[in-house]
């Protein structure tokens, strides 16, 4: 995991300047109020529908709890690997989204259904996009560049997927 | 040197390109599916409730009656006709008429009905090749006379179907079952009520006549240019938001202050109904699926799956003439709701009664139904199937009607010996959808729902059990009388077509569904 890799050089540092600090702990509370936004939207829907297909409701709860445990410990431990984390989890959480949006269900009585955006769905991955950009904002030196890379590459593939139809 | 933790233009960029494929693709994803259906017809064209007029379908008339048989001919062809007011829409229906027409058949008199498929070579939207297969729907028919999925009429060819009529008085519906296509050959309008009569009934004082009334409920959408809209939402279930009451959109029926009797049958793809009238007044409940229950039961409200006959007896006496009945959808879970589908019909008091005979209920209609009187220790086996989504098909113990045509139509699910009574057990334990269950050639008794007894209206003679999420429902029948292979599947028309179907085979030797009875080329000779 690259988080191994880490050294306090690629994550916010305090000690640079006073509004350096004051900057890093915006981002990082920001980050957080979002990913408690998304953590409780995906536990609202378990609390909407606690009689669906127990895999559903296990991937919200799990999910909910995952981004609202996660939003915690930016406020209290920003560690890089929670920082990378934090990023990695709501990419996949995005991508789980991004699949039964376009694709449909993967798996379970729904599977092949093709969910439509909602307003609920669509603010939580708003949030989750937010917890994204402004944790990356958040890292610094080669791991920042690297997963804003990262992530750039994902974007291109997914509007290339989009562009040649093997995103439906 | 400081670490800037602003982000510049290019990084911008990527995490925008990310970002942005996160939130447009469902986006447009959501907003192509909506355009697909956004040339619906908007609510405001649509009729307001209770401003058509209430019909009731056309009565078939034999072509030739012989000694021991009535015979019929009936076309099913393509028409239009002004179903929302203002609009032509095209319709596939039995004798160019949706519901088709109404056959009375006597108990112990034979039944030959000839069904030519003359529709267009291709569907209007979906563009397939509309073969057809004819089930009468709580008929114990032979096998090749059963409506067998895969025993196909194609346009230009017709079948002569032989029907029995050995059972209790009931009524059945005659419906397309044409494989992969039921659903749309159904929602085009190839369904129609088949009531049978027996000594028995004749001998009960319920209404009779022209207040005896069929009444078949189905939903639709249409396009902006009155054409019927098929979107199953990913091969799930179809959801109208219009109802039909007898084909015509929320009517309104002009009663006498007195008893009626309503024969309802729920012809929608995937919708189910809870009834209720606005005056929280109680339904008489006289008949299911099989026919008349030993017993009536009363209900102020009622869960109507598709398929399901529930016949109820409404007594319009208490109202003062004037007076507006709505006959309410509370629906139930897992049905996906309109602001329009809350309501079904209305009843318009208009007059005392010109006819007060035959206007009761006794407390005892058909005590000696051998269905009925099954126990749970008549049993030999018990048999459980599974219903669930998997793998993108709806299926049925993990197998699928394909299943059975790879197998060259060998496979079978069950093989009950000819007059074993079982227990079959039905179910439905993934969330998100509910299951109509239909078991041909067969009457059955529900024993128990989730344990529990079946709900007061269930307790009559039935060949559809609702399996509602999270539902085990147990069923005794007696396997018989004909042997062979049948069919037994969801009856929402959606999960049926893709895939959720299997068959059984009562004992050895029955006749080939597909083989012994073939649809023949036109023209055909004379009946």
């Amino acid at each position: 995991m690259a988080s191994s890799t880490l050294t306090n050089r690629s994550v916010a540092r305090p000690e640079v300047s006073k509004e350096g600090t004051a900057r890093a702990g915006a981002l990082l509370g920001l980050a957080a109020v979002a990913c408690l936004v998304a953590g409780v939207g995906h536990l609202a829907v378990v609390v909407e529908n606690p009689g669906d297909w127990w895999q559903y409701v296990a991937f919200f709860l799990v999910t909910g709890v995952g981004q609202v445990a996660c939003a915690g410990l930016l406020v209290r431990r920003p560690a890089p690997w929670v920082l990378l984390s934090g990023i990695w989890g709501n990419v996949a959480i995005l991508g789980m989204y991004l699949y039964t949006r376009t694709w449909g269900v993967p798996v379970g009585p729904a599977v092949r259904h093709q969910e439509p955006a909602g307003t609920l769905d669509m603010a939580v991955a708003l949030s989750e996009v937010a917890v994204v950009v402004l944790l990356c904002a958040a890292l610094a030196g080669r791991t920042r560049r690297i997963v804003i890379n990262l992530v750039g590459l994902l974007g291109v593939g997914l509007w290339i997927g989009r562009m040649t139809g093997l995103i439906l | 040197m400081p670490h800037s933790r602003q982000l510049n233009r290019r990084d911008l960029l990527k995490l925008g390109l990310a970002g942005s494929a996160a939130l447009m693709l469902p986006l447009e994803r959501t907003a192509r599916t909506h355009l697909a259906i956004s040339d619906r017809l908007p609510a405001s064209k649509l009729p307001a409730p209770f401003t058509t007029a209430f019909v009731i379908p056309p009565v078939a008339q034999p072509a030739k009656v012989t000694a021991d048989a009535d015979i019929y001919d009936i076309t099913m062809k393509s028409f239009r006709e002004e179903v929302i007011p203002g609009y032509k829409t095209e319709l596939w229906g039995y004798n160019g008429s949706v519901p088709g027409p109404t056959i009375r058949v006597r108990r112990g008199r034979k039944a030959i009905v000839r069904h030519t498929n003359s529709l267009p070579a291709a569907h209007p939207t979906l563009r397939y090749k509309p073969w057809t297969s004819v089930h009468l729907h709580g008929s114990a028919s032979l096998p090749q006379y059963d409506g067998y999925a895969s025993d196909i009429t194609n346009p230009g060819e017709y079948k002569d179907y032989r029907y029995p009529n050995i059972q209790d008085a009931r009524t059945l519906w005659y419906h397309d079952h044409g494989v992969h296509h039921t659903s749309s050959n159904v929602y085009m309008g190839l369904f129609a009520q088949y009531q049978m009569s027996d000594a028995v009934e004749d001998s009960l004082p319920i209404p009779k006549g022209r207040y005896d009334v069929p009444l078949l409920i189905s939903d639709a959408m249409f396009a902006n240019d009155g054409s019927l809209l098929f979107d199953t939402e990913g091969d799930s279930s179809l959801y109208g938001d219009v109802i039909l009451a007898n084909g015509r959109p929320w009517p309104a029926m002009k009663v006498e202050r007195r008893k009626y009797r309503f024969r309802m049958l729920n012809c929608s793809l995937s919708r189910s109904y809870r009834f209720a009238l606005s005056t929280g007044d109680p339904f008489t409940v006289i008949a299911t699926d099989g026919g008349l229950m030993p017993a009536p039961q009363q209900v102020t409200q009622f869960r109507h799956g598709m398929a399901e006959r529930y016949e109820v007896v409404i007594d319009f006496s208490k109202y003062k003439i004037g007076q507006r009945v709505v006959l309410k959808n509370l629906s139930n879970r897992n049905n996906e709701d309109y602001d329009t589908t809350g309501r079904v019909m209305a009843f318009d008091v208009t007059g005392d009664a010109t006819d007060t005979s035959n206007n009761s209920v006794p407390g005892q209609l058909n005590p000696n139904l051998d269905v009925m009187g099954l126990k749970e220790s008549d049993a030999v086996r018990t048999r459980r199937f599974k219903f669930e989504r998997s793998g993108g098909q709806w299926t049925i113990n993990d197998k699928t009607w394909q299943d059975v045509v790879d197998s060259d139509f060998r496979f079978v699910s069950a093989n009950p010996g000819l007059n074993d009574t079982e227990i079959w057990e039905f179910a439905n334990s993934s969330g998100g959808w509910f299951h109509p269950i239909h078991v041909h050639l067969v009457d059955f008794k529900v024993l128990t729902r989730n344990s529990a007894a079946p709900f007061a209206y269930e307790k009559g003679p039935k060949d559809v059990v609702y399996v509602g999420e999270g539902e085990t429902v147990r069923v005794v029948a007696k396997f018989g009388p004909q042997k062979g292979k049948y069919m037994m599947h969801c009856h929402n028309l959606v999960h049926e077509d893709h895939d959720m179907m299997v068959q059984f085979e009562v004992g050895s030797g029955g006749d080939d569904p597909i083989k012994a009875a073939p649809a023949k080329p036109l023209p055909a000779p004379p009946l």
